[in-house]
């Protein structure tokens, strides 16, 4: 059952009481919250996850969630939200505004931090035609806005920040939740997908002003569907740049992928041969771009001259 | 089961994984908890296995396990190769170098080492040997961490280590001793002793590790003197796996008694031997606790440290604490630094017993 | 290494156990170390080096014992040179282990 199902009272009920129970790809989360902001979010961002109906029998969460305001002397001279997990408290507090932010956050660390059954690349990754592209990037190259721009022009999203590949076939394993973004891309994929859906703006956060995109229904829908890697995609948002692809060198591709991984030293000799595999079987490229149009119908039209693997 | 008896989801789940079978989901995720606060994930995975449990696992946990393997595998062979990197570093100094702890047990092959979950690693060199080792260490790239000179007065002089070093390309930090206790401890133990009976470790020229009844002993004093008990369920897992390792060896008990008295560890030894047998079920014969008697606290004192105790050592999680467990840690940490600080008349004192080289006396807790 | 053993002739080895794994991709070379857990790529000489020597019976390797295995000369200092480099720089990886005299 979708969350979108609940309404807003059962969801706040849930979320105030024993915990919303979601589905993330393969990770169950359970969520609890008195924040109102933190269950606006979840009601607008993750409307397409699957939930729990009213009755039904719990499954094993992986990891169990909370974000409430700070109590304490200070809390309306200067109201802060708090994560929790596993009732530790992995971060510092953050503006009570910023609370929605923090879970999503938080909820990428739970997953770095602990799916480690996993290789986990700090990379965006989405799929056409059964073929992952995996966009390893540091911030502000443009990787977050090229991945929500390719999700509104068809591709299906498998993850915007955690990239995980199953060590023993190497394939792709979805988490679909939702896109973020910052600063001016939000404005531009505003542009570019009117019909997109965003979550609550974030204003004055370490990176500036962050918002989260609803991943697509269908993203969500396909999320225990694997995908292989088709290509590992370097991208950088140059302004005024014509689209420029430029073939890399798999050993230098793999390389790249290893320095962007979260936990490739724990996967060993594994690791080694499932990136080797991987990148053998796929292009890899640098791709410079500005505009976002053009870079969705280049990498479109790349996937759609192969044989399709589904 | 109530959070005094020591007794929680984790200990229950390490003294019988298969009485995990019939468990719900909820105390499912709470077990996970317990024994990811605590440190013990990949040695409960380890239970199971052993078990041959594994494939009969709930698919939700089997997931974390299969996970947290993958952390116990790497941080093993990061270890080897941390001492491999150490053993060339301090190569030509000649001189035993004797590992501590997780390093020493892996090392070593004990069963103790299996599926732990390691940070640094722990030497000790004698005393006179530190300047030098120190130097040799930052030749081949470690540099100390604390800057601050009062911490480094705190290691140096006050403690029983060099402030820690951290690698520079690694990122790997080594943490140098002269001895298991800090200099000004009421308990002074001679690392001259541990030195002379220190085994060699097989394959390593220069490497040794404390003999059997010592490692039982460095375990038990790191456990109830250091004070730190977020990691003290851990802490006595090792402790359990090393008296059942060795257990069973001839006349194994009775020099584990004598080593502990000739140093002054008889009391250490009581609540070590006490408190793994009653949390983790450690086959330890009866008649051992009965003839430390002498060494241990009387009643009244015992019931009070038995409540410090059996509360501190539980898992580091909301599940398995009481309105008292916080006030039993703290009270433990800060025995545990009186017993590090004495006053000056109390440091005459000690040094005055090891000139005169005889076992020292049962201490107040 | 101390200035006494600077007189004596440097030799390295591989580590013990077999830990190094090759792997091609299109016309560049990665070896993966088990012993460190570390990937390295490398250059064509450096993987005709450490291919080389993980082909070879295990033993300690001096920079002109090398170069006469490789090349069928130790009399060439430059590349006797050069090969020294290499070894040291593959020590520093964690790829070659020193012999320690």
């Amino acid at each position: 059952m979708k969350l979108a199902v609940l309404d807003s009272a059962e969801l706040s009920a849930r979320l105030r009481g024993p915990g919303l129970v979601l589905r993330t790809g393969p990770v169950w989360l359970r969520i609890t919250s008195q924040l109102d902001s933190v269950a606006a979010a979840l009601a607008s961002l993750y409307a397409e996850q699957e939930t729990l109906l009213a009755g039904q029998a719990q499954p094993f969460c992986d990891f169990d969630v909370r974000v409430d305001a700070v109590s304490g002397p200070r809390r309306w001279l200067r109201p802060q939200a708090q994560f929790l997990f596993d009732a530790l408290k992995p971060f510092k507090p953050m503006a009570l505004p910023h609370a929605s932010a923090m879970l999503e956050w938080g909820l990428n660390w739970c997953v770095s931090s602990h799916c480690h059954q996993y290789i986990i690349i700090h990379a965006a990754v989405v799929e056409r035609g059964g073929r992952a592209m995996v966009l390893p990037a540091p911030p502000g190259s443009g990787k977050s806005t090229l991945c929500a721009g390719l999700v509104n022009r068809g591709w299906r999203l498998l993850s915007d920040e955690l990239t995980l590949i199953d060590p023993l076939s190497g394939e792709l394993v979805p988490l679909a939740r939702p896109v973020s973004l910052k600063n001016k891309s939000i404005e531009v994929i505003q542009a570019f997908a009117p019909e997109a859906r965003f979550g609550p703006l974030t204003r004055d956060t370490v990176k500036g002003t962050v918002s989260h995109m609803r991943p697509p229904a269908t993203s969500v829908q396909r999320d225990t569907e694997r995908a292989r890697l088709g290509w590992v995609v370097f991208p950088r948002y140059r302004a005024d740049s014509a689209i420029k692809p430029m073939p890399l060198a798999r050993g230098e591709a793999l390389m790249a992928l290893v320095d962007n991984a979260f936990n490739y030293h724990l996967h060993g000799r594994q690791g080694f041969d499932t990136l080797c595999d991987g990148v053998a079987a796929a292009d890899c490229l640098r791709f410079e771009y500005s505009d976002l149009e053009q870079a969705c119908a280049y990498f479109t039209a790349l996937a759609d001259a192969q044989e399709p693997l589904r | 089961m109530s959070v005094s008896s020591g007794i929680s989801l984790l200990s229950r789940a390490l003294v019988d994984p298969s009485a995990c079978l019939l468990w719900d989901v909820r105390d499912w995720e709470t077990l996970l908890q317990q024994a990811r606060r605590a440190n013990l994930l990949a040695r409960l995975a380890l239970g199971f296995e052993r078990a041959g449990l594994l494939s009969q696992l709930p698919a939700g946990p089997r997931r974390h396990f299969d996970s947290v393997q993958k952390v116990a595998d790497s941080q093993e062979r990061a270890v080897r190769w941390e001492v491999a990197q150490i053993s060339h570093a301090l190569h030509d100094l000649g001189g035993p170098v004797l590992l501590l702890k997780g390093a020493a047990y892996v090392m070593a092959g004990l069963p103790a080492a299996q599926n732990r979950l390691f940070a640094d690693v722990d030497i000790l060199v004698p005393r006179a040997r530190l300047e030098a080792v120190e130097y040799a260490l930052q030749a081949e790239g470690w540099q100390n961490i604390h800057h601050d000179e009062y911490d480094q007065r705190y290691y140096r002089e006050w403690m029983h280590e060099i402030p820690p070093m951290r690698h520079q390309r690694r990122d790997t930090v080594i943490d140098v001793h002269h001895n298991i206790l800090p200099l000004t401890s009421r308990l002074a133990v001679d690392a001259g002793m541990l030195l002379a009976q220190a085994v060699p470790i097989p394959g390593w020229p220069g490497l040794y590790r404390l003999d059997d009844v010592d490692l039982i002993l460095h375990s038990a004093c790191h456990l109830f003197l250091d004070g730190e008990f977020d990691k003290g369920l851990r802490d006595l897992v090792d402790l359990d796996a090393l008296l059942r390792h060795f257990g069973g060896q001839l006349n194994f008990w009775g020099d584990l008694q004598a080593r502990a008295r000739a140093l002054g560890l008889g009391r250490v030894l009581f609540y070590a031997l006490r408190y793994s047998a009653q949390i983790l079920q450690t086959p330890v014969p009866g008649e051992q606790l009965r003839a430390l008697r002498d060494v241990a606290p009387e009643t009244a004192l015992l019931a009070w440290m038995d409540g410090l105790f059996l509360r501190a050592l539980q898992p580091d999680h909301p599940s398995s604490e009481d309105a008292w467990t916080g006030v039993a840690r703290r009270l433990l940490y800060l025995r545990a630094h009186w017993m590090r600080m004495p006053t000056g008349l109390l440091i005459r004192h000690l040094a005055t017993k090891a000139l005169r080289r005889q076992p020292e006396e049962a201490r107040p807790a | 290494m101390t200035e006494a053993l600077a007189a004596q002739p440097l030799q390295w080895r591989l580590q013990a156990g077999s830990p190094l794994c090759f792997r091609q991709l299109d016309d560049q070379f990665l070896v993966f170390n088990a012993a460190s857990g570390d990937t390295h790529l490398l250059s064509a000489s450096g993987h005709e080096l450490l291919q080389f020597l993980s082909e070879q019976e295990a033993r300690a390797w001096s920079a002109p014992a090398l170069a006469q295995a490789l090349l069928g000369e130790s009399e060439d200092a430059d590349f006797c040179l050069s090969l020294e480099h290499s070894l040291r720089y593959f020590e520093q990886l964690g790829l070659l282990v020193p012999v320690l005299p």
